[in-house]
């Protein structure tokens, strides 16, 4: 089967105030992995719920594989959904709960009912196939041996596994996925990542992938749209929004554990000054201009010593993370409330002899790694600068 | 300068072994339940077995002395017509008044979860019956249903039917006083299908609306039934239970007439025990009327929750 695109247009929704969803386009590729990446309440879940045909939008439109579904109901859709908690049904065996889709589709009313439906005519033939169905899902995602089990007995791998089992079952178009991995512990959530891109991979069909996690997002998608305030802020592959956030605010989320953030001053040499100190960035700084300097932690350097255009700080925290090193440390400045002063540098883990709490330290960032972005929080172009 | 008040001893109590550590819990959590055990005993298990001893008596209520007759009581009950004929009709009664109760107590808290404008006003006049003294509520049927001037005869009527003898015909006063039953308890029930609507995760709705489950009667059998199981055994259990026990109803509107056709367990227990004073005779009857209620409890806790709790 083609995989499906999916077309998003101008979607809005309001539950109230403030409106979860902006006028929100989106093409999603056939067969292509799309991460919805955004803060909690940010409207991805309920976007993809609006994909899903669980919520109606206020207005817009949506069409799936060419169709257009404004007024198809979810099933017959052709989509599958994974949920945050799974969703099995308790009173069924894990069996069963992967079965329910082809049995709520092949089977009429009367085949389906509990005693008297094995005695309908043909119902023993479809509940042979779908058995076979079951078992041959099964058998792909190595969980045969379980599928006479509740939920109840399962650990929560497993019932990750028969809810997309489940969701595999009936051959959809288009595999909708809501914090699946939100649930496991974090050992199994690294080893689940690496199976559902295999499973995406050897499937072929179209993901939408709803998290929280920017690891998630970044090891597994073809492309990300970054999320915020109902809003797509960004839509890129992850190298893209990794490498060059349009924003301060994907800039933010996009970094682990702090994003350094210092208001600068550009100056008409082509670098910023914070507080005084001319710092070179490749960035259209007009002269004069108030800005915000940002750095990651891994893209910053330190110094014991002054050195030319190196920021002066003092450390104030140290966290060894084994190979490396996180240093925390203040600017001396006098606003300190919004979090500007601070300064997170990582660095190898031998390079924190000498360091304490307290050691006058100097900071700056990698010339080419480092982003202005405007009082908008636009992020601004670099394009001028690189060509001259 | 302040003073620090600690409010820590300046020493450590001082605990001389593991042993005496762990009896002096053991007596802390003897003490503890003492209360409720001696209410338990007094107010439940000691009556029980107070009555058990008396169906074994000829005792007679204001009588001073008592003799231990053995089974006779029992076997006197075996023999009475008036007891099968009583033990029939609650059975009668209890079988018509549990579906009846259960089907539209879960009916009325589906329709009442389905719709979000004045839920609370019917969930309040579904419940009201519960709340309200069955005696006044009985006579007030009891003037709804009068052979001449009541008004469900005036509305038959009007619909062009024929009346009808609520009380006095001997084949309808049993179950017009179960259809009495039934709405005393649907309010009662519908609250606690509400609770159990209410504890179903929404989630499962929308996989099965993704899984193909169309319309409310997809819906119903796919999850709303199933995740309900363990409220309506505990419905089903209580409403029986509560059906045995009929007896207000009875003993304003009908005193077990017409011919007896309405004569049930509690009420002929009553006629024995307080108008015969034949209380010994009575306190058999109870002793059957206690093992009917243990029995069904013991059903609900043993066999039915382990069947619909899928936890386990």
């Amino acid at each position: 089967m083609q995989p499906a695109q999916v077309s998003l247009n101008g979607i809005d929704k309001r539950f109230g105030e403030p409106q979860a969803l902006r006028n929100v386009s989106l093409e999603v590729r056939g067969g292509e992995f799309l991460t919805l990446l955004g803060p909690s309440g940010c409207g991805k879940s309920t976007l993809l719920r609006i994909v899903a045909g669980l919520e109606v939008p206020s207005a817009g439109s949506i069409a799936i594989a060419g169709r257009p579904v404004d007024t198809v109901s979810p099933r017959d859709r052709g989509v599958a959904m994974v949920f945050q908690n799974y969703a099995l049904y308790p009173h069924l065996t894990a069996g069963q709960n992967i079965a329910a889709p082809l049995v709520m589709r092949r089977l009429n009313w009367w085949q389906r009912l509990p005693v008297l439906g094995r005695a309908m005519p043909g119902t023993r033939g479809l509940r042979a196939e779908i058995a076979d169905d079951v078992a041959r899902v099964a058998a792909s995602l190595n969980i045969r041996h379980l599928l006479h089990r509740r939920p109840s007995q399962l650990s929560g791998g497993q019932r990750q596994r028969v809810a997309l089992g489940r969701a595999m079952v009936r051959h959809p178009v288009l595999f909708l996925m809501d914090e699946p991995l939100a649930n496991l512990d974090s050992g199994l959530r690294a080893h689940m990542r690496a199976e559902l891109a295999t499973l995406h991979r050897r499937l072929g069909v179209t993901f939408i992938y709803v998290t929280h996690d920017q690891v998630e997002a970044m090891t597994m998608s073809d492309r990300i749209a970054v999320m915020f305030d109902g809003e797509i802020r960004q839509i890129g592959t992850p190298e893209t929004v990794f490498r060059a956030p349009v924003d301060l605010d994907v800039a933010g989320f996009m970094t682990h554990p702090h994003l350094n953030r210092w208001p600068a001053v550009g100056r008409d040499d082509g670098t910023v000054a914070v507080a005084g100190t001319p710092v070179p960035v490749i960035a259209d700084v007009p002269a004069g201009a108030g800005v915000t300097l940002a750095f990651r932690p891994e893209d910053g350097r330190l110094s014991t010593k002054s050195v030319g255009g190196f920021v002066p700080a003092t450390v104030s925290h140290i966290e060894l993370l084994g190979s490396d090193a996180l240093i925390h440390a203040r600017r001396e400045t006098a606003d300190t409330a919004d979090g500007s002063d601070r300064a997170v540098v990582r660095v190898a883990a031998d390079l924190t002899h000498g360091l304490a709490i307290g050691t006058p330290v100097w900071v700056a960032p990698d010339a080419g790694r480092a982003w202005c972005f405007g009082a908008d929080g636009a992020r601004l172009s670099d394009q001028q600068r690189r060509a001259a | 300068m302040s003073q620090v008040v600690s409010t820590l001893p300046s020493t450590p109590r001082r605990v001389p072994d593991r042993m005496a550590l762990l009896a002096e819990r053991r007596r802390a959590g003897l003490l503890l339940a003492t209360p409720a055990a001696v209410l338990l005993f007094c107010l439940s298990l000691g009556p029980s077995a107070w009555v058990i001893v008396l169906s074994f008596t000829d005792y007679r209520l204001g009588v001073t002395a008592l003799n231990f007759v053995g089974l006779d009581n029992y076997a006197e009950l075996a023999r009475d017509p008036h007891f099968w004929n009583s033990l029939r009709n609650t059975a009668v009664y209890v079988a018509v008044v549990v579906p009846g109760a259960v089907l539209s107590g879960l009916g009325a808290a589906l329709l009442i979860e389905s719709r979000s404008r004045l839920r609370q006003f019917y969930r309040v006049s579904y419940f009201m019956p519960v709340a309200g003294t069955l005696v006044a509520l009985a006579t007030a049927w009891e003037v709804i249903l009068h052979p001449s001037f009541g008004l469900a005869n005036l509305m038959l009527e009007g619909l062009g039917l024929s009346r009808m003898r609520f009380f006095s015909d001997p084949d309808m006063a049993l179950l017009t006083l179960a259809g009495i039953g039934i709405w005393e308890l649907v309010g009662f029930n519908m609250v606690l299908f509400l609770a159990g609507l209410s504890t179903i995760p929404r989630d499962l709705y929308e996989a099965a609306a993704i899984d193909g489950a169309q319309g409310g009667l997809d819906r119903f059998r796919l999850v709303t039934w199933p995740m309900l199981g363990p409220v309506t055994m505990f419905v089903i259990v209580l409403t029986a239970i509560r059906a045995f026990r009929v007896f207000e109803t009875v003993a304003v509107l009908t005193q077990g007439g017409p011919n007896r056709s309405t004569d049930v367990l509690l009420y002929t227990l009553f006629t024995e025990g307080f108008r015969y004073f034949r209380t010994g005779y009575a306190s058999a009857i109870a002793v059957v009327f206690l093992l009917v209620t243990v029995t069904l409890t013991l059903l609900q806790t043993r066999v039915f929750d382990r069947r619909v709790n899928y936890d386990r």
